[in-house]
């Protein structure tokens, strides 16, 4: 991982909650529940962006990369067909050695500025014995 | 307001389709978890479901115990992969007055995941 990336934005922008994603991932949930549950795991935070958002910046290896943990602080549901201002930092990034941890904080707010919710993503990077960490 | 009590529950499976369907919805088509090869490169039995996909079904086992409604904070630790066809059960575990912790563990008995959960009527909530 890069190292000084800590405090860097990686995504400052709109997008529109798109209702044909919530059903795919309504469909990757698969339960009674799910419909609802979808409105609460946005798809489009930094653990789905994929690689030019986030683990682009963070120089992090798809094979030795992985999430090691989520968290939600929850204010509301979103809504299908919203527009939604998300904001992604690197809020801090540990050298432990053999691993380095990247958490990831995500905001999302409606177009009046009101928090719907805020994720922080735990990245962990794994370095073999003896590895190039 | 009473403190709002959760259950053991045993989530249906997470299937490939499962997989096809929530990489599709966010465009992670990372092949870790969709070839095999890949997989066994990385040193893996099998591809891994994605993370957030397993966050979700437990999520979604939260939502269907207690509402969504009531839910506040959760924080979860992934601890270990998840595998096509794996079924995650879930196990409330009482940390005392001011937490409250759910065990997550897959079909043999290893452990997937731990939550800390904070709910609607919870001291911190």
């Amino acid at each position: 991982m890069d190292l000084a990336s800590k405090g860097q934005v990686l995504v400052d922008t709109t997008v529109v909650v798109d209702p044909a994603k919530l059903e795919l991932l309504t469909d990757a949930i698969g339960t009674d529940t799910a419909a609802t549950t979808a409105r609460f795991v946005p798809f489009f935070g930094p653990t789905v962006a994929g690689q030019d958002s986030v683990v682009g910046p963070l120089e992090m290896s798809l094979q030795r990369g992985l999430q090691g943990g989520q968290s939600y602080e929850w204010h509301r549901a979103f809504e299908p067909g919203e527009t939604v201002q998300v904001t992604i930092s690197v809020e801090d990034i540990l050298d432990k050695g053999t691993m380095h941890l990247a958490t990831v904080l995500s905001e999302y707010r409606d177009t009046e500025g009101d928090l719907i919710q805020r994720q922080r993503t735990v990245f962990v990077e794994r370095f073999p014995e003896g590895g190039d960490a | 307001m009473s403190r709002i009590e959760l259950h053991d529950a045993t989530a249906r499976s997470i299937d490939r389709d499962h997989v096809a369907s929530y990489g599709d919805a966010v465009g992670d088509h990372n092949p870790v978890h969709f070839d095999p090869a890949f997989a066994a490169s990385a040193g893996l039995p099998d591809t891994v479901v994605h993370g957030p996909l397993t966050v979700a079904v437990i999520v979604d086992q939260v939502i269907a115990q207690v509402g969504a409604e009531n839910l506040r904070n959760l924080d979860v630790r992934l601890r270990g992969p998840v595998f096509p066809g794996d079924a995650l059960s879930l196990a409330p575990i009482d940390y005392g007055d001011l937490d409250r912790g759910v065990e997550v563990t897959n079909q043999r008995g290893e452990q997937i995941a731990t939550v800390i959960l904070i709910l609607e009527g919870d001291p911190d909530a």
